[in-house]
């Protein structure tokens, strides 16, 4: 595939982008909905003694932790609470160019809608995944030991936490969508790659 | 392309280990955000002469408005991903080496137009500046990297491709 057949196609990208992330943005609110429904009962069943509640507003939510604080802090028959605010679109930015890179390769009704639904899906495990592990990052790693007094990590456990952060963070939402694409549109992209055309 | 996806995910798990621990983070991915950020006031000084940079801070001297440059906004993740996808490849390491490098400058030469966007963008709209900082951008140096990397290989010589002078 020639230079301007690529120019072409990155062309073809910007052009859906722009649609991608205003589809991405107004479903925002059920995207996040949906990760709630998994996450909930995740970190509920990981913490089950800290891990109250998850609660939406609009596309963010709300993590609420118990914590334990001294009882003079506290009125009687009430207990204290951390709630720990996640922004899901941070980790699901990369959906919208997922999108523009499918709809901008050739188009064929049943591949196209499965890899969108597929991108759809991965990149909700994706929001679980940092839902789940930037509330634990602020509960284990930024919160005062002793309003945790019940609950004690192993170092191991610590750095799992951390690493699974910085991962969900700065590398999934970023490279999910470039791992899609390239697996499902690997015969188009061998167009543009003499090398792997030949290969093939 | 089951090898590629396989390097690819673990290279990248390697690499981005190694950038995230303490000793890598302190002595290289500090001072190099530290470098990003000096060359950004260089380069927003030919047209503003009132920004200036503190470590990985720059701030516009008369609002006091500032950015600060942390993990995420410095390009190495991106160039990471670039790296991992270029070891991945089967090709001649004289192609990786000279795709890493170009890749590495053309990440980071679009990472500083970003930087240098988002702190005009946040002293005009806070609005704009938190979409642009959370979703545009990331997914445009992401495609950045995806541009360099189809560019390469279109440049990989074909007659080459599969032969055992190949590393991966």
């Amino acid at each position: 595939m020639p230079v301007n057949s690529l120019l072409f196609f990155i062309l073809k990208v910007f052009l859906f982008l722009p649609v991608c992330y205003w589809g991405w943005y107004a479903l925002a609110e059920l995207s996040t909905a949906i990760a709630v429904y998994w996450a909930e009962p995740l970190l509920q069943s990981l913490f089950p003694a800290l891990i109250s509640s998850i609660e939406q507003m609009g596309y963010r939510v709300e993590v609420i932790a118990e914590v334990t604080v001294p009882a003079q802090d506290v009125r009687k028959g009430m207990v204290a609470e951390l709630p720990i605010p996640v922004n899901p679109l941070i980790y699901s930015y990369g959906l919208p160019l997922a999108l523009a890179l499918i709809l901008a390769s050739p188009f064929n009704f049943v591949k196209t809608t499965r890899c969108m639904l597929i991108s759809i899906l991965v990149f909700l495990l994706i929001q679980i995944w940092g839902i789940c592990f930037e509330s634990l990052k602020v509960l284990f790693l930024q919160t005062p030991p002793e309003l945790l007094a019940n609950i004690r990590l192993l170092p191991w456990q610590l750095d799992i936490i951390a690493l699974g952060y910085q991962l969900g963070a700065l590398i999934l939402p970023a490279v999910t969508p470039v791992i899609i694409w390239v697996w499902f549109y690997r015969d188009f992209i061998a167009r543009f790659a003499p090398a792997l055309r030949r290969k093939q | 392309m089951y090898r590629f996806f396989f390097y690819f995910i673990g290279i990248q798990l390697i690499l981005f280990a190694i950038a995230q621990s303490n000793n890598v983070h302190i002595n290289i991915i500090i001072p190099f955000t530290e470098m990003i950020a000096h060359i950004s006031v260089w380069i927003v000084k030919f047209f503003d002469d009132n920004v200036i940079s503190q470590g990985v801070i720059l701030q516009q001297a008369e609002t006091g408005f500032s950015v600060s440059i942390q993990s995420g906004c410095n390009g190495v993740e991106a160039v990471l991903v670039l790296i991992a996808a270029m070891l991945a490849f089967p090709s001649p390491w004289k192609f990786k080496l000279w795709g890493i490098v170009t890749g590495f400058f053309a990440v980071e030469l679009l990472n500083i137009v970003r930087i240098i966007s988002l702190f005009y963008l946040g002293q005009w709209n806070q609005d704009i500046f938190e979409w642009a900082h959370l979703y545009i951008w990331q997914a445009l140096i992401m495609l950045d990297v995806l541009i360099i990397f189809l560019l390469w290989l279109r440049l990989l010589p074909a007659k080459q491709a599969g032969t055992d002078n190949y590393a991966s």
